[in-house]
């Protein structure tokens, strides 16, 4: 078989609800402890949904000059500073500038920004643009900021998937090194969509959690009473490395980023193909990608959103590819929520740690499992024996992102 | 309004745009050799100008500009196409 590159994680960053750090993300999710609050940051009397996860503490000032942070919405700073952190995680890459890429995701981009210039401000219906306002909401803001500060002067990509966005952007980037197009590429995703408005939105198309007197409780997935994700914002980055250089300069190896799958459903606009035909291919295609057969997978950290149509598909999935209950599932969003374009990429990290500590995270909040979802939900710390992880991500639209990463053996 | 009142308002503007003290900035102080101004800084220095003297600015004018000078003359002048406007 035709030999191809392969693909090293050697550095992660975060910002999350769940900490800003890989340590404190990892902490709060073996502890299992919700990070889902009632919103403070913005009045939200009146809101039917008042809470969310918000990454706490955020302050881009050791990272960004006030005036460049002008220049920046809040999903670009929270995408600069992971990004920032997952290169400064990598140490010291000796990759030239050229052979540098960055792979950006995002669903809604700019939208503080948006939100702040179009809402309320003139009778007419126009608004109030300064001349940051384009490149504030541009999609494509945080790779522009990623590739300047780093020197990045290969490929840059943005990808909007929604909910799916993050974990296409690691495939890409995965893609980038195989092709040969770049040695190493910053990818990952990144999302600040908590505002009156987007909650609305989201509530009003029927995906939000309505549990507002128990927030740490609201996000369920897999639970027979789950109402819906919570809503989350946050920003993950890895370094992808082409192993053989990572290797070469002595950098720390996560993992191996193996596999990669994508498809679409190509049935509804919100709702998942209730078959999970989609869905079921992109794992396969996964794992054919990183030549791995199903029983070589020791862990599934699900999209698991906590709605009901996404978590009876995705177990179903689970179920037929793996056999009902013989592999361990996760869901990160019981814990820090569904930061949509970003979460993608906080999954992928926290699979990556996943392998790297040998420990999956529990998922909370499941008292009693929805009976059509046949799969092992884990629901204390256990313990991982070395082997495949997959991540998967599925999104409005019907997009669909899987990964495979396996331990790292260079 | 003095041409020193318009500079002590647009030096505010200016300083929360370069995001320095407004200390720093004399009236001849070339905005983009010595604050690192680009045109970016200089498009937003336009439209706050437009907004806090009800003016409206020439965009080729004021891609001219290099100090706060530059721009009082422009505030000068847009008022007085304004008050034209108006009259006309």
């Amino acid at each position: 078989m035709l030999e191809r590159g392969r693909v090293a994680v050697t550095g992660m960053g975060v910002r999350t609800p769940a900490g800003n750090d890989l340590k404190a993300l990892w902490s709060t999710l073996t502890d299992g402890r919700s990070t889902a609050r009632t919103i403070t940051s913005f009045e939200a009397d009146g809101l039917p949904v008042d809470f969310a996860c918000q990454v706490p503490d955020f302050a881009a000032s050791e990272y960004v000059m006030s005036k460049q942070a002008r220049r920046m919405d809040r999903a670009t700073l929270l995408a600069v500073c992971a990004a920032a952190d997952a290169l400064a995680d990598a140490g010291q890459v000796e990759t030239p500038p050229e052979r540098r890429g960055v792979v950006t995701g995002t669903a809604m981009a700019g939208i503080e920004t948006s939100e702040a210039t179009l809402l309320g401000h003139d009778e007419r219906g126009r608004g109030r643009p300064t001349v940051l306002y384009i490149p504030k909401v541009m999609h494509n803001a945080a790779a522009a900021f990623i590739s300047m500060r780093h020197g990045i002067l290969g490929p840059s990509l943005t990808v909007a998937t929604a909910c799916a966005s993050g974990g296409h952007t690691i495939g890409e980037g995965l893609r980038l090194i195989r092709d040969g197009s770049a040695d190493l590429v910053v990818a990952g995703g990144t999302e600040a969509c908590i505002s009156p408005t987007i909650l609305l939105a989201f509530h009003r198309c029927g995906a939000l959690s309505q549990r507002v007197a128990e927030p740490q409780r609201a996000s369920r997935p897999f639970e027979a009473d789950r109402d819906g994700f919570v809503l989350a914002e946050g920003a993950a980055f890895l370094v992808l490395e082409r192993l053989e250089h990572a290797v070469r300069r002595g950098a720390r190896v996560y993992a191996e980023l193996a596999g990669y799958g994508r498809t679409s459903d190509g049935h509804h606009l919100t709702a998942p193909d209730p078959d999970g035909e989609g869905a079921e291919r992109c794992m396969r295609q996964a794992l054919a990608d990183a030549r791995l057969s199903p029983r070589e997978v020791v862990h599934v950290n699900a999209h698991g959103t906590g709605t009901q149509l996404n978590d009876v598909t995705e177990a179903q999935v689970i179920a037929r590819l793996f056999g009902p209950g013989e592999v361990p599932v996760t869901s990160t969003k019981s814990v820090m929520g569904h930061a949509i374009g970003a979460a993608g990429a906080i999954e992928a990290v926290v699979s990556v740690l996943t392998l790297h500590e040998l420990v999956m995270h529990p998922t909370i909040n499941l008292d009693v499992q929805d009976p059509r979802c046949e799969i092992d939900v884990v629901r204390a710390p256990r313990p991982v024996s070395p082997g495949a992880v997959q991540s998967n991500s599925f999104a409005f639209g019907g997009h669909n992102a899987s990964l495979v990463f396996t331990p790292s053996c260079s | 309004m003095s041409d020193e009142e318009i500079f002590v308002e647009l030096r505010a503007i200016c300083a929360r745009i370069l995001s320095v003290d407004p200390a720093v900035i004399a009236p001849d102080l070339d905005l983009r050799d010595e604050l690192e101004a680009d045109s970016l800084d200089m498009a937003e220095l336009a439209a706050a100008t437009e907004d806090r003297f009800k003016i409206v600015v020439d965009l080729d004018t004021a891609k001219q500009a290099r100090t706060l000078a530059d721009v009082v003359t422009m505030v000068r002048d847009g008022g007085h196409q304004a008050r034209a406007a108006q009259a006309g």
